[in-house]
């Protein structure tokens, strides 16, 4: 087969033919996309939505196992303070069920 | 460019959808058969075709009214299409399977002009997509070697390379009249 023989070959692959009214229609179809580019639109609000939500999640995540980690710092300093006005005293720091506390005793 | 499509083209980038219409009016064949060869699927040549012409829209600014504008809009068309072979690779291979089956059935004497219209079009849904690119637009739209690469944003050379490698191919498959990769 040579090339002339190929390239006819080709040419006569018909593209399907569709009907008038397609042809008369297509244009408009596209206009109306272009006043309302949904798919667009979709495109541009989704991921941003997605976005969104995503780091609203990750701030209540971080929060939540924050805030715990907060409150102990914050009585440790407390008791600190208090432990250095006491400073002949044996000092135990003890967590239970209730949260933190120390015990103050009197050496012997 | 053509007068008509100059003035068409201008008032497209004011806004004026009515003239962007007619372009598309003016176009709409010559893309819609290009999307139809590079996709071997109506469906999709259609909706390759709407993409083709709602990115045109959006991208008239960047269109410099030094080559024709229907180079610029095949080269749109085009890239959609390359771009979709990307994004639907399975459905690529699936159209390439269905092509091999087709072509696995050798073409006899008796064979109808329709089915050997058929197996071209399979063996030519089987060429990478670019290479079938290159055949679309020197074989099927005429246009010259210059022409395509600028088109598909290559060299000339690299056209030609495709051309050439993309021929060879073909007159293998459709001389056997059978499938082979």
């Amino acid at each position: 087969m040579n090339d002339r023989e190929l390239e006819s070959r080709l040419k006569n692959v018909p593209v399907p033919q569709r009907s008038a009214e397609y042809w008369n229609d297509f244009p408009s179809s596209v206009r109306v996309q272009l006043r309302h580019p949904v798919a667009t639109r979709r495109r541009t609000v989704w991921p941003r939505l997605a976005w969104a939500g995503g780091l609203a999640f990750a701030g209540l995540f971080l929060f939540l196992a924050l805030w715990p980690v907060h409150l102990v710092l914050k009585n440790e300093r407390m008791f600190r303070h208090q432990l250095a006005d006491l400073p002949q005293h044996l000092r135990t720091f003890m967590a239970d069920e209730h949260g933190m506390h120390y015990l103050v005793a009197d050496k012997e | 460019m053509t007068d008509a499509d100059h003035d068409l083209v201008s008032l497209s980038r004011r806004g004026d959808a009515a003239a962007f219409e007619t372009l598309v009016r003016n176009h709409q064949h010559m893309v819609h058969a290009l999307t139809y060869r590079m996709t071997g699927s109506l469906a999709d040549a259609e909706d390759l075709a709407q993409e083709t012409f709602i990115r045109a829209y959006d991208q008239m600014g960047s269109f410099n009214g030094g080559a024709k504008f229907s180079t610029w809009l095949y080269s749109i068309a085009v890239h959609a299409c390359l771009n979709w072979r990307r994004n639907e690779a399975r459905r690529f291979r699936a159209h390439a399977d269905c092509a091999g089956e087709m072509l696995s059935h050798p073409v006899n004497g008796e064979a109808t002009r329709d089915g050997m219209a058929q197996a071209a079009q399979a063996a030519l849904l089987r060429l990478p997509a670019k290479q079938r690119a290159a055949i679309v637009l020197t074989i099927y739209d005429g246009l010259n070697h210059a022409e395509a690469a600028r088109v598909l944003h290559c060299s000339e050379t690299t056209v030609s390379w495709r051309v050439f490698a993309a021929k060879r191919k073909l007159k293998r498959w459709l001389s056997d009249g059978r499938a082979s990769s």
